[in-house]
């Protein structure tokens, strides 16, 4: 990646955290993600993670247990709202980009 | 209702907060963080023996740190606030051709540019990237990101290793990581402090989400107590073990009574309502009364006696109250309830209820639908409001039917076995559906209109009905398709400032662009970079369908219902005030006409089943039914049985009567000019603004608070006015309404909490400044000829757990002189604010 494209995507990034974009689409993504139910699964995960692992919850992190359950977490999304989603941030690269370059 | 240590896994705290959203791979981490936390809270080392001693300084640097994290954090949403009417600017942008598809108008730009300015968002201190899970020392000022990728460790973890810097604050998720621990840490005090700021931040996002909502508030929860009765209580009261998970013997085919009376036993706020002496069986005249009966169910479902419980007064006030009821045959659960409320509401209201009603059902299950129907000619919309206790959810159709959800499925990448979520039920109530001879009142002509239902208020407990049961012309068949119900929903999408906001949006950019436009309102060119772009609003063919001359009926086009339901959530922020989580689901096994009704219910963060007589602990897997979602996901028949489910809101709006209320109340300027008068009831009421109190002559006492008249002329503000009483402020998280100027009092959502925590306030609530100077007064306004409190039926109420003698705490008050109401002065407001400057 050379150093121009770098720059641009910092830039991108930076006026996707300023502009709010990227809290609203958090909030959207959080509320798709509840109502399909995702996020109960993954806490079901979660707890038999908790469970299973033999060495007691004293030891376990919360890093830990999320290294442990991301892989699931991640592929578990319904593809429908990882598109969605998907093209709200495209949409907002289509906007922004051109402010960007000038 | 509780200190939020009682339900750990209710606080707001403890939810998923996607930290690289837009990355939906880091977001996909967050619930395997938010949860060990959780765990964390409820085994003792959840508590850090290094953060113990340094609270103080921790709490130091949270003050600072805090607001700037909640400033960076809900920027957008705060502003858009500002601009005032959401919808009404997004239009307006929309239609003066803004290309930015954000309702972000100039002066939102502009007040939200100086923003950045003041506070731009932090980057790490190495890397010098603004997102990836920023933390924050709370020694120095040092950010960090958690990145983790490219280093061994990540920045943050590196500057507390090589700084020896002990603890560090999760930017945007406010929880506090020990080095030493090498873990996110909970300690009381802090906890206690992030949670108030949680609290004032929520009420400010709720009021920025929807500036001019109503939204339903609790007026009272119980009836309000006096300081002497709460002296009274403390030194002769007692506390009585936790029941709750009594079952509750079936009297022959009442399988639906027990289920529904267990989701109203749990049921946060009618529970509370009950147990604290809501309703006094001893001065109830009306025979029979539900509100009596149910309140001698709850006594026994919460005494501490482990025997099945058998309603059967209830049971009869039930039949001689709904005749349509009697009998022993089977009855529908759903009716059952709504008989309930019905009757209850009767028995606590009395036949002439205030409008808005306050009574416990009203304040719990109420809320407002609104049905907009747009002509399709003319584009004129009408709007009708009704009032609702539940909503009815029809169960849609599994499969997508129709060719478009079949294109939208296709172009999902084809999902298999599709589990049908309670956004399908919702988007199925709140679709736009095609009406066929509408008369317009605008344009007059016949013909065809688009009507829609949403939800403009939504009430403190939300209860759902899936209709499973169809009653055809010939015969009637019972659906018994699975839906999968969330334990956590938000409701946003569904109401109707957000349904409005995104139809307007977007008839506005189509008919002033002609733009194919993309769902969240964006402009979309049509290549970029060589690259076409799928609008898959163009796709589904709806959008381009419509002529652009004609005006756009305001609630999409005709047809694009499917892709409205499908995209419902892009409402531009979801507001923290629709937020719900569930706390009860009756179930129904069988057919039509025979079958057997269950209920989960949660109680003190464990869940159990209820069946009949029998209580067994339950797991929130069973309550899901997440084996079954298993089975529909892989495509084989899963039967679903939940029939109704029952949500509360996450944080409750309570209302006081604060000084600003009664400020804003026009009439209540003053406190002194108090009304007295003896209603026809025979009641002595006292009206003093906001706060009305009721003496009746058997000796109950009951203070109201109203709500904030809307739109009444502020007053110039007189004398500061005593601070508003705060009766359930028992709490740790108290001190979030103490502060600053919110004038709501807001708890979080630590209501799976137990009846002893009800039980409990009475004996605490002496804080009441507003109850004691009511009282006071009281004490010297009254006529002599009036009854005196007392005389109760003492054998009555014998049996009751926590009884409060008005005789005996009378007697220690002294008599007053009669003094005339307006030269009151008000009192106990020093009192009161010692105690806020003590807590902050």
């Amino acid at each position: 990646m050379s150093q121009q494209e770098m720059g641009v995507r910092e830039e991108l990034l930076k006026r996707f955290i300023e502009s709010g974009e990227r809290e609203r689409l958090q909030e959207i993504l959080r509320s798709k993600l509840y109502i399909s139910g995702w996020q109960d699964r993954v806490k079901d995960k979660c707890e038999k993670f908790v469970h299973e692992s033999g060495e007691g919850v004293e030891k376990l992190t919360v890093d830990g247990i999320a290294e442990a359950v991301t892989p699931y977490a991640r592929a578990s999304i319904p593809e429908d709202i990882k598109a969605e989603i998907l093209e709200d941030i495209r949409a907002f690269m289509f906007r922004t980009l051109p402010k960007v370059d000038s | 209702m509780s200190s939020p240590a009682a339900a750990p896994d209710d606080t707001p705290s403890a939810d998923t907060q996607q930290h690289g959203a837009a990355k939906e791979a880091a977001a996909s981490k967050a619930p395997g963080r938010a949860k060990p936390g959780r765990q964390a809270r409820g085994k003792h080392s959840g508590r850090c023996s290094h953060l113990a001693g340094k609270t103080k300084a921790v709490i130091d640097r949270l003050k600072v740190l805090v607001p700037y994290a909640s400033v960076c954090k809900h920027r957008q949403a705060l502003l858009q606030g500002r601009r005032g009417g959401s919808a009404a600017a997004a239009a307006a942008a929309a239609t003066a051709g803004d290309r930015e598809g954000t309702p972000a108008a100039g002066e939102g730009d502009r007040s939200r540019k100086r923003l950045v300015d003041e506070m731009p968002a932090p980057t790490c201190t190495t890397c010098h990237t603004p997102g990836d899970r920023l933390h924050a020392c709370l020694t120095c000022d040092h950010y960090g990101c958690w990145q983790r990728a490219k280093h061994d460790t990540p920045h943050m973890h590196q500057h507390l290793a090589a700084s020896g810097h002990a603890f560090a604050l999760d930017f945007s998720r406010l929880v506090v990581y020990c080095a030493q621990c090498a873990d996110y840490v909970h300690d009381a005090a802090v906890d206690a402090w992030l949670l108030g700021a949680q609290m004032r931040w929520h009420a400010a996002l709720c009021d920025a989400a929807e500036p001019e909502a109503k939204r339903p508030r609790i007026v009272s929860t119980a009836g309000d107590l006096s300081p002497a009765q709460a002296k009274y209580l403390r030194e002769h009261g007692a506390l009585q073990a936790c029941g709750g998970v009594r079952g509750l013997r079936n009297l022959g085919a009442t399988c639906y009574l027990g289920a529904v009376l267990q989701a109203l036993a749990h049921n946060p706020l009618v529970r509370g309502w009950m147990l604290s002496d809501g309703h006094h069986p001893a001065t109830c005249r009306a025979a029979p009364c539900m509100a009596c009966e149910l309140d001698a169910a709850f006594q026994a479902l919460f005494a501490a006696d482990a025997a099945p419980f058998a309603p059967t007064r209830l049971l009869r006030a039930l039949w001689l109250l709904r005749a349509d009821l009697a009998g022993y045959g089977q009855q529908d659960a759903h009716e059952c309830l709504m008989a309930l409320l019905d009757t209850l509401h009767t028995g606590l209201a009395g036949a002439a209820p205030p409008r808005p009603c306050t009574c416990a059902v009203h304040q719990t299950f109420a809320g407002l639908l609104q049905s907009t129907v747009t002509c399709a000619r003319c584009g004129n919309t009408t709007q009708a409001h009704d009032p609702m206790l539940d909503v009815s959810l029809d169960i849609p159709a599994p499969r997508g039917v129709r060719a478009l959800d079949a294109a939208a499925v296709q172009w999902a990448g084809g999902r298999a076995g599709h589990v049908t979520s309670l956004h399908d039920c919702l988007a199925h109530f709140t679709r736009a559906e095609a009406l066929a001879g509408y008369a317009c009142l605008r344009c007059g002509t016949p013909g065809a209109a688009v009507k829609q239902l949403s939800i403009k208020e939504l009430p403190p407990v939300l209860a759902l009905q899936l209709k499973r049961f169809r009653h055809g012309a010939r015969r009637g068949a019972k659906e018994d398709a699975f839906v999968r119900l969330p334990e956590h929903i938000d409701m946003t999408p569904y109401t109707s400032a957000a349904l409005a906001s995104r139809s307007q949006t977007l008839a506005g950019l189509r008919a002033s662009l002609g733009h194919a436009v993309s769902s969240t309102g964006g402009v979309l060119p049509a290549t970029v970079g060589g690259i076409p772009v799928v609008d898959r609003n163009a796709q589904g063919a709806d959008a381009s369908a419509v002529p652009r001359d004609t005006p756009l009926p305001v609630l999409s086009g005709p047809g694009g219902s499917s892709t409205l339901g499908k995209r419902r959530t892009d409402a531009r922020h979801s507001n923290p005030a629709c937020q719900y989580v569930l706390f009860a689901v009756v179930e129904h096994v069988g057919r039509l006409d025979t079958g057997h009704y269950t209920a989960y219910a949660r109680q003190r963060a464990q869940w159990y089943r209820f069946d009949d007589a029998h209580v067994a602990p339950a797991d929130i897997r069973d309550v899901l039914a997440l084996a079954e979602e298993a089975k529909a996901r892989a495509g084989r028949p899963a039967v679903g049985r939940a029939y109704m489910a029952f949500y509360h809101k996450q944080v409750l709006d309570y209302h006081d009567g604060t000084a600003a209320a009664a400020a804003a109340d026009g009439q209540a300027g003053q406190m002194g000019q108090v009304n007295t008068h003896v209603d026809a009831d025979g009641e002595f009421v006292e009206d003093a603004g906001t706060v009305r109190m009721r003496t009746s002559a058997s000796g109950d006492v009951r203070v109201e608070r109203r709500g904030r008249k809307k739109g009444a002329a502020k007053p110039q503000r007189p004398k500061p006015l005593p601070r508003a009483s705060k009766p359930r402020a028992t709490d740790d998280n108290y001190d979030a309404a103490e502060e600053g100027e919110i004038d709501e009092f807001i708890i979080a959502g630590s209501l799976g909490s137990a009846p002893a925590a009800a039980v409990e306030r009475k004996v605490e609530s002496e804080s009441d400044s507003d109850g004691e100077a009511l009282w006071d007064r009281i004490n010297r306004a009254r006529a002599p000829d009036l009854v005196p409190m007392g005389q109760p039926a003492d054998a009555l109420l014998a049996d009751r757990p926590l009884f409060v003698d008005p005789a005996a705490i009378h007697q220690p008050l002294p008599p007053l002189p009669a003094v005339p109401a307006a030269a009151l002065p008000s009192v106990d407001s020093n009192d009161f604010d010692d105690d806020a400057s003590d807590d902050e």
